[in-house]
């Protein structure tokens, strides 16, 4: 799992709004946006966080104040210092000079960094209402948006809409199911009490990847109705697995329904 | 004679001017929203192993690297913060800070915005209740490369406040 992990930081950015093709503006005619392009492509010979490649991206936006991809990485590194003010900045920038490269990334980020789960809603349906195509995933690739803005309203506590969202998505997207799916699926149905539809769930997610979650959550739906011999059974394997590392593991941030062991010990004593 | 006056007037100019390059080069963040120490708030006896190479939160391992993992760190905030004696204010709070090679912590440094980003001053009895319990943290782990050696790193934490009240603490 945790390699899993690594694997999807490392390329993460695959998923981002890619550097373009500079030729493209070349093309297009647009010289300026050209050479900032060009200019920008010096940005990956530095780590992201060094002031030197920050000094590229300054300078392609003093070249081309429209173009939106130095704004989207500058956007992209404070994130990762938590900097709300200058990621807000740089990301309204981007936003408006190309609204849907940069949507999937805010709608991210606004859930994952800052709980804004109403704005990342609202930019999830904005850009649904923009394109013509698949609304694509996550930055990082672990969730599809639709099964993202599930989640939004999950953390709203609306487990009913979160439940529908995320089941229409995969009855009309078999193909696209994500690693998680149906580990979140199966939590909104454990919280609107559907206990039977949530232990579906989990034990279609152990095709995915089997978790120490899955038990921990399929003990609580157990315990709900009165089967023992399971709920010990699962306590045990959501232990095991736990003590393996055999969980989800988010580099950047506490996954949704992740669990640790303070968790697990509270379900066994209560 | 003249010329060599000049000559050694220039050498003097240009040195000096390397010399300011330098100073302001010192000065200069290397990455990032570094937080350069600051006599005034920092502690005088708080030792960074490599200040040159501090490393971010996500670069070794887990988003918190706390004893007994986030949950602990949230049950101090539960326990410790009092929302009864604050304002009612929204927004979000960051609260960044260094964790050294031995797992202590400092530089701390707060950010402050309303829920749609937008810089704001909140009322200091969140603040300042946030700030002392995030200082009195003391379960942060070490971070290691893989030779074994253990790093300081940058750590944040992130608060949604809504009418006072924490109702997330991120990443």
């Amino acid at each position: 799992m945790k390699y899993l992990t690594l694997i999807l930081i490392l390329f993460s950015s695959s998923f981002l709004f890619s550097q373009p093709n500079c030729n493209s503006f070349l093309w297009e005619g647009d010289t300026i946006k050209y050479n900032a392009c060009k200019l920008s492509e010096k940005f990956v010979d530095y780590y992201q966080f060094d002031m030197r490649g920050q000094a590229i991206l300054d300078s392609c936006i003093l070249i081309c104040p429209y173009y939106a991809w130095p704004y989207f990485e500058k956007a992209s590194t404070y994130i990762k210092s938590g900097n709300f003010l200058k990621w807000n900045y740089y990301i309204n920038k981007s936003y408006e000079y190309d609204p849907i490269n940069t949507l999937p990334y805010r709608a991210s980020c606004r859930a994952k960094f800052f709980a804004d789960y109403v704005g990342a809603i609202s930019d999830i349906n904005e850009l649904d209402s923009l394109v013509s195509f698949d609304i694509g995933y996550t930055n990082g690739g672990t969730y599809h948006l639709n099964v993202w803005k599930g989640l939004c309203y999950k953390n709203l506590d609306s487990f009913d809409i979160a439940a529908k969202i995320i089941n229409d998505h995969i009855q009309k997207q078999p193909d696209a199911i994500g690693f998680y799916d149906y580990l979140h699926l199966g939590v909104c149905y454990q919280k609107l009490e559907m206990h039977e539809q949530a232990l579906e769930c989990f034990e279609k997610q152990i095709n995915y990847n089997d978790l120490s979650e899955i038990w921990y959550y399929s003990a609580i739906s157990f315990k709900a109705l009165g089967m023992h011999d399971e709920y010990n059974s699962s306590i045990k394997k959501a232990q095991e697995y736990l003590s393996n590392g055999q969980t989800l593991v988010g580099g950047f941030r506490t996954l949704d329904d992740e669990i640790f062991q303070y968790e697990l010990d509270q379900l066994i004593s209560n | 004679m003249i010329s060599k006056i000049n000559k050694t007037l220039l050498f003097c100019v240009l040195l000096s001017l390397v010399s300011c390059k330098t100073q302001q080069d010192s000065k200069t963040p290397r990455w990032l929203d570094d937080i350069q120490y600051d006599s005034t708030v920092d502690k005088k006896n708080f030792v960074v192993c490599d200040d040159n190479d501090i490393y971010q939160y996500f670069n070794l391992g887990d988003a918190i690297h706390y004893n007994g993992d986030k949950p602990m760190l949230i049950n101090s905030f539960l326990e410790n913060y009092d929302s009864t004696k604050v304002k009612k204010e929204s927004g979000l709070i960051r609260i960044r800070f260094i964790v050294n090679c031995h797992g202590e912590t400092d530089r701390f440094r707060i950010m402050q915005s309303d829920l749609n980003y937008k810089e704001k001053v909140f009322d200091k009895n969140i603040t300042n209740q946030l700030m002392a319990i995030t200082k009195a943290l003391d379960g942060w782990g070490q971070k290691y490369m893989e030779d074994g050696t253990s790093v300081d790193y940058w750590q944040f934490l992130n608060f949604k406040i809504v009418e006072g009240k924490i109702v997330k603490i991120l990443p």
